[in-house]
Order: structure tokens, then sequence, then C-alpha cells
């Protein structure tokens, strides 16, 4: 969590700071042809459809309490997202913007101490639909912008795999006085399909996101843009099945790069 | 416009730090207080969330439970002797209907204890006498050993181990029947406590079965009323009787402090010993209805055997194998540890594993079935006649 705020903190500086830039430029006399330059340049971004590709890393939180539980944390897991970013400039600072995608929410169930070895890593597909504001300010090429929206998944398949200590096959040669768990029992490794509990597991996820970020403005036609964004469920990732539940919440910082090609330019 | 938007973002960035609380924590059962009948009362119902390990196979409506039972605790306002006895009549009925065979609830304000498989077993034992009652104490030595093992094999002893804290008695009798089936019993899987008087007798066995005489037509293991113990024992056993493993069920644990986080399922692997021999004569399980835990799964993995076979009575149904709580974050956990000192208010003894047999079947709170079901007979005994073992003696010499 601490981190995905510091993500967030230093994207929406970085947006700041390009909007800083772009001010000190309109500021400095040199610049008004620029300035008329980039105003028309905006009146031709209006009614703008565009639309790409877009991939990046993601990195989840599994944002839940099981401090109740002895030596056993949730560790954040690295995976991957593609989406098909569509944007619709309706001025030349605001769009409307979605990127419909495919994203990992993986993460870890570790055991620590003398049950050091002993984790789960769970790798879970989702396919989001994002619906965004995108916000963006800068110079001609170069622009800062902000995504916050909200969003609606689907949890489509998950993977296990991981070790665990068999309880019905015990070490039974050598020595069993070590400290480890597995000085006792015997490891099991396993990697398979997450089978899908319905009445545990809740597969439709909404939340909030936030993304900043920067574009580069290629040419007429090709936008290049690097991305961070944070998403944070809201809805609990199991049904409400009993009472004092524990909830469980996926949020996950992602950083992408992609492009957006004008189609109107492209048509021309 | 812009200027404005500046500030909502970066007040929208700050408010997400609030999403940790989100997530409330729930106490681990022995870090309740205990100091009143409602805490213990929530310790013990969310210590059940967290370890009770067959939620996705028990029929108990837990939620219903809580609702019914809550208001009934936080009824019982001062801590005395006659609320003490509504609370354990409280909890024994909230409990009745578990399926863990394992499980037993100890009060430590008073001693007392409750066993719900246990009182469901006495409740049918009125209605099946003929199957249900132990064997009569004298039953191997008067029975077995005079009428069936051959007077020359026959070899006695006894040890006194602990299992569980508690002393108890170690036995084990061997020898041949009609020269040529191998016969084993013991009362506890406790190899490993093996003593002067019973060591030389499993050594005996187990020489045995690495060289099988070719006289000998099949073997019985008999543990009819043996009430388990140490899992590495069914690796010596049958594992000197096979030399590739063998997996005779699968069993998960909890992977989480919700009801139904589970870790994947896991084989039960019985594996090969060193200096084990596939043995190829029939093997033949005796067990019955007092035959628990290990005893139960011994005779499912003899029972998955190619040449296996499982004789007697449905096993007890004991199925979830036990070990400390911290080793699989589910089983048996203690309530009320900080006012009532180690042993807390109440101490739940329960599996720390579910268990399931290769045919996906649970049969936790059910029993073993065997293939052939034979029940003893008090007639039988008058007789000195041993139905099972005569039917597995029947069963070698008809193959």
């Amino acid at each position: 969590m601490k981190y995905s705020i510091g993500l967030v903190a230093i994207l929406v500086a970085l947006w700041g700071v390009v909007n800083a830039q772009n001010d000190s430029l309109k500021a400095s006399p040199g610049n008004q042809e620029f300035g008329n330059s980039q105003t028309n340049a905006a009146n031709r971004i209006r009614g703008m459809f565009s639309l790409g590709l877009e991939t990046g890393y993601t990195l989840n939180y599994l944002i839940t309490n099981i401090s109740s539980l002895t030596d056993t944390e949730y560790q954040p897991i690295g995976g991957f997202s593609v989406a098909i970013p569509v944007a619709y400039a309706l001025t030349d600072w605001w769009s409307l913007y979605s990127d419909p995608n495919l994203t990992k929410k993986n993460y870890e169930y570790e055991r620590t101490g003398s049950f050091q070895g002993v984790n789960e890593t769970y790798t879970n597909t989702y396919l989001q639909l994002p619906f965004m504001a995108r916000f963006q300010y800068g110079g001609k090429k170069l622009k800062g912008f902000v995504n916050p929206g909200f969003y609606g998944g689907y949890w489509l398949s998950g993977r296990v795999k991981g070790t665990m200590p068999n309880p019905l096959n015990p070490v039974t040669t050598g020595s069993t006085s070590g400290t480890s768990i597995f000085d006792g029992l015997n490891p099991y490794s396993f990697n398979e399909k997450y089978a899908f509990n319905s009445t545990k597991d809740n597969r439709w996820e909404f939340g909030w996101i936030l993304g900043a970020g920067a574009s580069y403005q290629l040419n007429s036609t090709f936008q290049l843009f690097v991305e961070g964004r944070i998403t944070q469920s809201l809805t609990d990732q199991q049904k409400q099945y009993m009472t004092n539940q524990v909830q469980r919440y996926n949020q996950t910082i992602g950083i992408s790069a992609g492009c957006l090609v004008n189609l109107k330019a492209l048509s021309k | 416009m812009k200027k404005y938007l500046w500030i909502v973002l970066v007040t929208f960035c700050f408010s997400v730090t609030s999403c940790n609380e989100l997530a409330p924590k729930v106490n681990a059962p022995q870090n309740y207080t205990g100091d009143s009948y409602s805490d213990v009362f929530e310790g013990f119902w969310n210590g059940m969330n967290m370890n009770y390990v067959f939620w996705d196979v028990d029929p108990t409506n837990w939620n219903q439970v809580y609702s019914t039972y809550q208001p009934q605790f936080a009824n019982l306002s001062a801590v005395s002797s006659a609320n003490n006895q509504l609370a354990e009549q409280y909890f024994t009925a909230m409990t009745a209907a578990l399926i863990d065979s394992h499980y037993t609830l100890t009060f430590e304000l008073t001693g007392d204890m409750v066993s719900p498989a246990l009182n469901r077993k006495l409740s049918i034992d009125k209605q099946y006498p003929d199957s249900i009652y132990s064997l009569p104490t004298n039953f191997f030595t008067s029975v077995v050993t005079k009428n069936y093992i051959d007077a020359s094999s026959l070899k006695t002893g006894t040890d006194s181990i602990t299992l569980d804290g508690s002393k108890t008695v170690f036995t084990i009798l061997m020898g041949t029947i009609q020269s040529n089936i191998l016969y084993l019993h013991f009362n506890y899987f406790a190899f490993s406590q093996a003593g002067t008087n019973t060591a030389p007798l499993l050594n005996s066995f187990f020489a045995t079965v690495a060289d099988l005489p070719s006289t000998i037509k099949g073997i019985v293991i008999d543990v009819r009323e043996n009430g388990g113990g140490e899992v590495t024992d069914l690796d010596y056993l049958v594992g000197s009787m096979v030399t590739t493993p063998v997996t005779y069920g699968y069993t998960h644990s909890k992977s989480g402090i919700g009801r139904l986080d589970y870790t994947p399922w896991e084989p039960a692997i019985v594996s090969p010993q060193p200096g084990a021999v596939s043995i190829q004569v029939p093997i033949v399980a005796l067990a019955d209805h007092l035959s628990i835990s290990l005893a139960e799964l011994t005779t499912l993995a003899i029972k998955t055997l190619p040449n296996g076979k499982f004789i007697g009575t449905t096993t007890w149904g004991a199925n979830g194998p036990l070990l400390p709580v911290t080793y699989l974050n589910g089983g048996q956990f203690t309530v009320g540890s900080t006012s009532f000192g180690a042993n807390g208010y109440m101490f739940v003894y329960t599996s720390s594993a579910s268990f399931k047999a290769t045919n996906g079947l649970v049969y936790e709170g059910v029993g073993i079935p065997p293939d052939s079901w034979v029940p003893e007979t008090g007639a039988a005994y008058d007789q000195g006649v041993d139905l099972q073992l005569a039917a597995a003696v029947n069963y070698i010499n008809s193959r």
C-alpha cells in the first residue's frame, strides 16, 4: 500500500512538472507563435477518436488481514497487462478514455520462520472494462495526463502453484530433529488450475482507477505514452458467505506503455 | 477549472490510504480474554471458522449457529456454576452434528469432555448391539490366539507407550494361521516407541515380509479396535510391502482465515521403505467400527492395493490427520488463554486436514466401508469363533 501511494504521488508530481513546464513556456514572449499553433492543434484534436495498444507490468496486493495466523503473510506478485486503449477527445485538455484490458492480479500466500518454503502463488487473470476521463496538459508534443475513473472486471481464470507440507507423507528416513517443517513432513509441490468455489469466490469486481503519465505526439497520427496506474477494488474477492468475514480486495499498481493512433488522421 | 482539478486529484490520492481499514482483524481464539461467556463464544465461533477443516463438506449451518447461540451466551451475564453448566450445554448442542470424528471439546474449568462422534455412536449402538461394543477384553487371547494362530508361531508382547501425553499399553500379537497366512495385530500405531517386548516382534514380522516364504499365501493386518497413532507407521507397515509409491487418498488444509480457504488437494502416499518388497499374495486388512484414525487410513491404503482387501465393519470415521495448529494453519486450538492460562477456557481437539479417498469421497463422520462386511456376534464369540478373521482366512484360501 505504501508503495502504491508513493507511486501515485510521483506520477501526480510528474504531471505537475509537465504542467509547470508548459506554464513557463507560455509565459515566455518568444513562445507566442508556439501557443497559437498549440491552440490550432487543440482545435484539430476535438472530436478525435483514437485507438491503440498498451502493455505493461502489474504488481498486485491482496488487501486483507490475516494477522491472527502464525508466521503467515500475503506478498504482492508481479504480472502483466494488455489493453486496447480508446480515447475520444472532447476538448483540447480532456477526453473520454477507456482501455479494455486483461490484467494479472497475482499474490502469494507465504509462511515464514520455521515454515519457510511453504507458499501458494495465485496468478489470476481479470478482464476489465474501465471508464475514465483523461485530463492532459502540456506542450505541443510532450503532455502530462491524469486518468481518474472507475472499472468493472471479471475474474476469468486462476492458477495456483506452490509448496506445502504433506501431512500424510512424513519424513521416515534420516534425522527429523531440524527446525523446519520439512524436517518432519515431506514437501508437496503443485501447479494447477484454480478451481473456483461458487459459494466463496466473487468473480465480479468493481472499483476505482487513478492513472497518471506522459504522452509524446510523434506526428499527427501516432502518440506514444507511458502511464502509472493504481487500480483499487471496492468489492470483496469473496461473496458474503460467512458471518464475521474478513474481506479481501485486490489493489493493483502498474506501469505501462502504449501507442494511440488517431483514426481520423490515419484515414486521410 | 484545471487548477481545481489538481486539488481534487491530490485529495483523491490521499483518500485511498483508508483501504487497509476495509479488512478488519479477527482475533485468534487464544487471544480472546475469555472473561465472559460472550467472549468465550466469540473466540470459539471464530476459531472454528479459521481452524475447522471440514466446512466444505460439513452440513452444519455455522452462520445459523451464530444467530442462535450468540444471544444465549450474551444472556449468561455472570460467571457462575449454573451458567457454566448452561454454557457447556450450549457448546455441546452447537457442535452435535459436526462430522469431524476426532472432534472433542474439553472444558478446563470442569474437566468435562464432549465428543459429538462418540455421542452419535452411542445412540446408534442402542439399535445395533451386535456390532457396537468393544470386543471382549480377552478376545485376542481367548479366541484369536487360542483358535486361529499356530501355537508354534505365536509371539506376543506388551510395552508401555505415551500417546497424546497419556501412558497406555502397546500390544502386538503375531504368528501364522494354518501355516500359510502371516498374521499381525497391534492396538496402536506406535512402532517408534516399541520397547524390549514388542520391538523384536515387529522386527520379526518385517523380516518375514522382506523374505516372504513361498508357503505364505496371504497376509492379515488386524487393526480392529486400533486407536491410531503415528503417521510414519503407515509408511513403515504398508511401505514395506510395495516397491512403488501408492496414492490412497488426498488431503487439504486451511490456507487462510475464511471458512472455505483451502490449499489444493495433495496426495496421501505410501512410500516404499528401504528394503521393501513387492508383495503379490493377498493382503487383508481386518478393521471394525472401533478402528480409528490412522487405523482407518492404513485400512484404506491396503484396500487400495491391487491385492488388498478390507474385511470387517465400517470404521469409526475419523480420517483427518492431526498436527499442531501452527503446522497447517488449522486444527486443534485453545479458547481464552488470556484469562485462563495455557489451557484456556476450552480446548478444541480437531483434525488439521481433511481427507478424501481416491474415489473422491470424504469418509469423515461416515467411516470407510469394507469390501466384505462381516460383523462379529456374541453367539460366535461364545463358540470361540472370530467371524471376521475366519472370513479373511477363507478369502485368502480361496485365491
